[in-house]
C-alpha cells in the first residue's frame, strides 16, 4: 500500500467511524427497540383482551341478577378495540393517552365486574371467577412489565436522538421525532394488587 | 429449564413484580432462548411472595395455576411463620406442574 491509498483508506476508515457516531446506525436501531417493545405492549393487551369471551360465559351463566355486569366490560372492551396505534401515532402523546385511557377503562370494568360477583353463593361459580381473575392478574402484570420495557426503550430513543452527535443525525438524515412513553391515566391506575402474606 | 428460589430482605422500594422480574433477568434464569426459567421469590419482611414465571413456561405453569399454588400450598404456610415448608410445598408443586405427564405416571 503506498502513501496516496493508505491516506485514502484512512480517510474513509476517519469518515465512516464519524458517521456512525452521528446517529446513522444507533437512531434507527433504538426506533426499532422501541417499535418492537410496543409489540409486546400491544401483545400484552391482546392476551388480556382473549380471556374476556370466557369471563361473558361465566358471567352470564350465571344468575339473572348478574347478567347484565358484563355490560360495562363489553362497552370498555368495544372502545380499547377501536382504538389502535400506528407506528406514526407512537410520537403522538395525545393518542398514547386515548389508548391507555381506553385500556385502564376496560381495566376498571373488569375490577368492577369481579367485586361484584365476588358475594355468588355457588362455590363452582366462584372458582372459575377466582381462575379467572388470577388469568386477569397475570395479563395484567405482563402488561405493566411489556409498558415497563417499551417506557425505557423509549426513554432511550429520546435521550439518542437529543444527545451529541446522535442528534446530527437524527435531524438531518432521520428526521427523528420523539416518542411517547406510556403513561397510566390516574396515578396507581397500574398498581397490581399485592397478596400479603 | 430452571427452578430457583430467592430471598430477600428488602424489595428495595420496589414492586415484588419488578422487583422479581428485574432479578430473575439480571441472573438469567432458564435458558434466554426458551426463556424457560421458574422462580420463588419470598420478601418476609415486606410480607410478600411471588412466582415468576418465564415467557416459554407460560403454557406450562398457567397464572392461575401459579395463583392457585402460592394461596394453597405457600401463603398459609407463611402466615404460620413456617417458611421452610412453604417454600418447600411451593417447590414440591411447581416441579409437579412442569413434569411431563407420562413421567408422573411413571413414578
Amino acid at each position: 500500500m503506498n502513501f496516496a491509498s493508505m491516506r485514502r483508506f484512512a480517510v474513509v476508515a476517519l469518515a465512516s467511524l464519524g458517521l456512525a457516531a452521528c446517529g446513522i446506525n444507533s437512531v434507527p436501531t433504538a426506533e426499532e427497540e422501541a417499535k418492537a417493545k410496543w409489540g409486546d405492549v400491544e401483545a400484552a393487551f391482546q392476551s388480556r383482551a382473549n380471556l374476556l369471551p370466557n369471563i361473558e360465559a361465566l358471567v352470564k351463566g350465571a344468575k339473572e341478577g348478574e347478567t347484565d355486569i358484563f355490560v360495562g366490560v363489553a362497552e370498555a372492551r368495544a372502545k380499547a378495540g377501536s382504538i389502535q396505534l400506528s407506528d406514526a401515532d407512537l410520537n403522538d402523546p395525545e393518542k398514547m393517552a386515548q389508548y391507555a385511557e381506553a385500556q385502564n377503562a376496560l381495566g376498571s370494568g373488569l375490577s368492577r365486574l369481579f367485586a361484584t360477583v365476588e358475594s355468588n353463593p355457588n362455590p363452582q361459580f366462584t372458582r372459575n371467577i377466582e381462575t379467572a381473575q388470577a388469568q386477569v392478574e397475570g395479563a395484567e402484570n405482563r402488561i405493566r412489565i411489556a409498558i415497563k420495557d417499551y417506557n425505557e426503550a423509549v426513554r432511550k430513543y429520546n435521550t439518542t436522538i437529543r444527545t451529541f452527535p446522535d442528534t446530527i443525525g437524527a435531524n438531518l438524515i432521520h428526521g427523528a421525532k420523539p416518542m411517547a412513553p406510556y403513561e397510566a391515566a390516574s396515578p396507581g391506575a397500574e398498581v397490581a394488587p399485592v397478596m400479603d402474606i | 429449564m430452571q427452578l430457583v428460589v430467592a430471598t430477600t430482605p428488602s424489595l428495595e422500594g420496589k414492586e415484588i413484580l419488578v422487583y422479581s422480574v428485574d432479578l430473575a433477568r439480571a441472573w438469567g434464569i432458564g435458558d434466554a432462548e426458551r426463556n424457560d426459567g421458574l422462580m420463588l421469590l419470598v420478601a418476609p419482611n415486606e410480607r410478600q411472595a411471588r412466582i415468576e414465571v418465564g415467557y416459554g413456561l407460560e403454557s406450562t405453569v398457567k397464572d392461575d395455576e401459579a395463583d392457585a399454588i402460592l394461596k394453597q400450598a405457600v401463603l398459609p404456610e407463611f402466615r404460620n411463620g413456617n417458611y421452610e415448608s412453604g417454600i418447600l410445598k411451593g417447590v414440591d408443586r411447581l416441579i409437579m406442574e412442569v413434569t411431563p405427564a407420562e413421567l408422573k405416571e411413571a413414578a
